[in-house]
């Protein structure tokens, strides 16, 4: 597992104590922490696909928390509205105007519960808001807060009732990642312990901090050699038949902003191989499907991973 | 090992190794440990600068010797070297002192000795690579002007030992470079094999110039061992005591008897009492001589001897280029022969000499008042005989009766002639000549001494003939009227072994030089042959060949090679700069190639040896923890050369990359994990 490597290093301050909370109440996951975590500094959204119940809802809440995000939840359902998560105008008796209502869209952090769920037109409400980080409603733009962090689940597709989301709205996600059972030490501790609140987390940092951080995982150093990797591995995934389609340029701009997050994350100010690989089966898993249209997910990206060889 | 403590690793705070390590290290300079730097690139210098020593002054010697032993010290010690205004001070005067001994910097006598003293003054603040190896490229150039004295073949089977061991240590001066010499030396030697054809086609095909582009000065005429234009009783005697190579012949077949091999010289017609002197006369030779006889063909090496005689068997049937031949037939150079001189001449062993008026007086000509009682004897011949002939024969006649043939004659008085015939009656060649062609005059036959050399030995390895200092002979020569000149050796009437088997036949053999005697032992006479051979081929072959050789050579090659010389030349040299820019966008291609990932990549290879192949698409760290895992005990080395190659390969520090070919310099694990400890542990952890 080559991201192992890179899964032990110790987090940049403050957000080591961050990691820590949140490990407090998402038991036995610090890799799909430390993944979250580097999705929020890439300024990304995230897609957790996963079963109901594996604690999708408490990482979003202890997220929020940890990093003094006001946070919403938007549950989406078949007949959920653009309007139910964008907001609407209600004209207003007393002022004889119409004022509007921000939806649940305006907030930090905004965990979209089961966004397979809804009908393509509500996902795409807020795919668009995602990607322009604004919300335009009746010939008025809002910018929407920041940070501006959109945490997705999803149901696995086998699941009857639900709506794919199509690709290119798939693109708009930084990572797609799977928080999965957790292990047998884990569960116990889970079930033996008490009531863990994410709502009970302590602020760690600001949001003028984490934008702050934001900012400086642009400066991380992403050497020409690194370059000429990235290159190589969008490259091997464009050759014809391996996948339906390659990686796009914008997958090429997340791969190398998250390989910066990640690797600032761990308290280095230039990337290294290790980083892009610790991201890559992330960033591109939800990306890449084979040639009968399947995801291609973890599997697919690390068998892109052990084929490009490092320059 | 955990990631976090192989990047803490990097910006490790090693304690500096004791000084007993460095020292050991220094000595020894072995993949054990090394925090200091080898000090093999001090070695090149030295062996450059060490045949100066023979022509530099002894005290410009002692401080070259003092400066490198100096810096060793240093380099050994780790100690810093001396401050700036120190070395300056040292390299001015460096100047002043050989511009006051010297005077000037231009040529050998001037320019080597600066050269020389400079290179052991920038030995003193060589703290850097880059200084390094520039005092090794001075190497090279010091190591070439030893060109300039000595151009033997021992001596530049030497200097291309330097040369292989400058390589060597400039090899050993990169950043990639292993700390252990002997891959370099390797690589050196493959790199001199791979230049040798190179230089051997340059060598031949190079445009020879006619003469050298400038003349070296050559300050050591003096002292050179050889025959003079003059002779005293002693003076041959002390010049055969020298073995040293006169000339060499290559006869067209086979080598005439030794007896005949009568080698002309120098022609001594005036004398006056104890010294002869050359003749007075020494323009060209105006008297008509004829060959008689079959004519002789052969190549000539004369070594240098700072006079214009060439030696000649009888009379020179063609003059070669550049010489002339003077009164009394000596052929001589139109300069002298300050440089080995090959020539080809064809000459008449037999040949007819006639003679001026002028040489005949000179020839008979007496001082006055000198030996009276060989002048008597003469008288009463002269009296007794109107022959010449019979007079030679009573000449010769005197020296067969008990008189020896000796190295050693006693000292003779101020008649010599006289002391020499009467009373001592022990000589040398020069006094059985001396005394002869004294009695032939006051006989009134007009005669001469002739000096040269006689016989000399064939070396059967190459076939030359060898005659050397100790072959040196004087012999007479008298005036026939019917004959003209005629040859006479009163040697042979004493000893006869002496013309027909050599000097050391024909001395007793308590007297036989050293020089001389060791030859007995065969073998030492096949090592000296053998040796001498491959000296002479060195001469013939490398030193001596020169413009006319080559276009010998290449018209033997094919006829139209020299017709088309310029056209070639303009081909060659195209093909060359063809050459040369493939060279360099093919290095410029090569370059291209980090020079961390080059470095790193024998980090990998040395692991690969052990079994622990980094994978392609495995980065540094992960591949670092999975040699941990296998090798706990290269944790140390492993972590920090991992973690310095990431950042100087990915965050782009150059300090990093230093630290990461140090690092990788020190890195030489162990095959077995069972020794327990590595090599690759750094000291004093």
């Amino acid at each position: 597992m080559t991201a192992a490597a890179t899964a032990g290093e110790p987090l940049r301050p403050p957000f080591d104590r961050v990691l820590a909370q949140i490990e407090g109440v998402v038991l036995g996951k610090p890799r799909q922490i430390r993944l979250a975590l580097t999705c929020l500094l890439a300024r990304g959204h995230l897609l957790i696909e996963d079963l109901p119940g594996v604690g999708k809802t408490t990482l979003a809440h202890a997220l929020a928390h940890s990093l003094g995000l006001e946070f919403t939840r938007i549950q989406f359902t078949s007949d959920l509205l653009p309007g139910d998560i964008l907001g609407f105008s209600v004209f207003e008796q007393a002022s004889g105007a119409f004022r509007f209502h921000p939806g649940p869209i305006f907030a930090q952090v905004v965990l979209a519960d089961e966004i397979n769920r809804a009908t393509p037109k509500a996902q795409s409400a807020l795919l668009e808001a995602m990607d322009e980080g604004q919300v335009s409603l009746e010939g008025v733009t809002r910018r929407l807060p920041e940070p501006f962090f959109v945490l997705a689940t999803q149901n696995p597709f086998t699941q009857a009732g639900v709506y794919p989301l199509p690709e290119s709205q798939l693109d708009r996600f930084l990572m797609r990642l799977s928080l999965g059972y957790p292990d047998p030490a884990a569960e116990r501790a889970l079930l033996a312990g008490e009531n863990r609140r994410p709502q009970a987390l302590a602020p760690v940092l600001t949001p003028a901090e984490l934008i702050e951080a934001q900012a400086s995982v642009d400066l991380v150093r992403l050497a020409p050699a690194l370059l000429d990797y990235l290159q190589a591995l969008i490259e091997h995934t464009r050759a014809p038949g391996r996948f339906l389609h390659g990686l796009s340029p914008r997958a090429g701009l997340a791969l190398a902003r998250s390989a910066r997050a990640w690797a600032w994350l761990h308290d280095r100010d230039y990337v290294v191989p290790e980083d892009v690989q610790a991201v890559f089966p992330f960033v591109a898993g939800h990306r890449l499907q084979d040639a009968e249209g399947m995801s291609g997910g973890d599997a697919a990206a690390q068998a892109v991973l052990a084929a490009v060889a490092i320059p | 090992m955990r990631l976090d403590k192989v990047l803490r690793h990097a910006s490790g705070d090693r304690r500096p190794p004791g000084r007993r390590q460095r020292l050991w290290a220094g000595l020894f300079g072995a993949a054990r440990c090394h925090p200091i730097p080898p000090v093999f690139w001090l070695l090149p210098p030295l062996l450059a600068g060490l045949p100066h020593a023979a022509h530099l002054p002894i005290w410009l010697t002692g401080v070259c010797a003092l400066l490198w032993l100096w810096r060793l010290l240093l380099a050994l010690t780790g100690r810093p070297l001396p401050g700036l205004w120190v070395r300056i001070v040292l390299a001015l005067a460096a100047v002043a002192v050989v511009l006051a001994q010297f005077g000037l910097f231009i040529g050998r006598t001037g320019g080597v000795p600066l050269l020389v003293l400079l290179l052991f003054v920038k030995l003193m603040e060589a703290d850097t690579w880059r200084h390094q190896r520039f005092a090794l490229m001075l190497s090279y150039f010091v190591a070439l002007s030893v060109f300039l004295h000595d151009q033997s073949l021992p001596m530049s089977l030497y200097l291309f030992a330097v040369a292989w061991l400058t390589t060597a240590a400039l090899a050993q001066l990169q950043p990639l470079a292993d700390a252990d010499i002997r891959p370099h030396l390797l690589t050196a030697g493959r790199l001199l094999l791979a230049g040798t054809p190179l230089a051997l086609a340059l060598f031949l095909f190079f445009p020879r110039l006619p003469a050298p582009l400038w003349l070296l000065p050559s300050g050591e005429q003096a002292g050179r061992t050889g025959l003079t234009d003059t002779m005293q009783p002693g003076d041959i005697s002390r010049l055969i005591l020298s073995d040293a190579i006169a000339f060499r012949a290559r006869f067209d077949g086979a080598p005439p008897e030794p007896a005949n091999l009568y080698w002309r010289g120098p022609v001594l017609a005036r004398f006056d009492g104890r010294t002869w002197r050359a003749m007075a006369q020494q323009g060209e030779m105006r008297v008509q001589a004829s060959g008689l006889g079959a004519a002789l063909r052969y190549v000539l090496t004369l070594e240098p001897h700072e006079r214009p005689w060439i030696f000649t068997l009888g009379l020179p049937a063609t003059l070669p280029p550049d010489t002339r031949l003077i009164a009394g037939m000596q052929l001589v150079s139109r300069r002298p022969l300050t440089q080995r001189r090959r020539i080809e001449l064809t000459s008449h062993p037999r040949y007819r000499l006639g003679a001026s008026d002028q040489e005949l007086a000179e020839a008979l000509d007496l001082p006055p008042g000198y030996n009276p009682a060989a002048r008597a004897l003469a008288q009463d011949w002269r009296r007794a005989e109107g022959d010449p002939r019979r007079l030679l024969e009573r000449g010769l006649a005197l020296f067969r009766r008990d008189f020896t043939y000796t190295l050693t004659p006693p000292p003779l008085g101020l008649n010599s002639v006289d002391d020499f015939l009467f009373s001592t009656r022990r000589g040398f060649c020069e006094h059985y000549a001396s005394a002869f062609v004294f009695l032939m005059r006051a006989a009134g036959v007009p005669a001469r001494v002739v000096t040269g050399y006689l016989g000399g030995e064939v070396n059967p390895v190459d076939g030359h003939l060898v005659v050397r200092q100790s072959d040196a002979h004087a012999w007479a020569e008298v005036w026939l009227p019917d004959a003209g000149w005629v040859q006479i050796d009163p040697t042979a009437s004493v000893a006869p072994a002496r013309v027909e088997r050599g000097l050391a036949a024909a001395l007793p053999s308590a007297e036989v030089p050293p020089v001389l005697a060791g030859l007995h032992r065969p073998w030492l006479r096949e090592l000296r042959q053998a040796w001498e051979a491959l000296n002479n081929g060195w001469n013939q072959w490398v030193l001596g060949y020169n413009l006319e050789r080559q276009l010998r050579l290449l018209s033997g090659l094919s006829p139209h090679l020299v017709a088309y010389a310029w056209q070639l030349s303009i081909a060659i040299l195209l093909a060359g700069l063809a050459v040369m820019a493939w060279l360099a966008w093919a290095g410029g291609r090569a370059r291209v190639r980090d020079p961390a990932a080059r470095i790193y990549a024998r980090f990998t290879a040395r692991l690969a040896r052990l079994g622990l192949e980094r994978m392609a698409s495995e980065g540094p760290l992960v591949f670092a923890e999975r040699v941990t895992q296998t090798r706990p005990d290269l944790a140390p080395a492993v972590g920090e050369i991992s973690a310095l190659y990431a950042r100087a390969r990915y965050a782009e520090d150059p300090t990093a990359l230093d630290a990461l070919a140090q690092a990788v310099r020190r890195f030489h694990p162990r095959r077995s994990i069972a020794s327990g400890t590595s090599d690759a542990r750094p000291v004093g952890r």
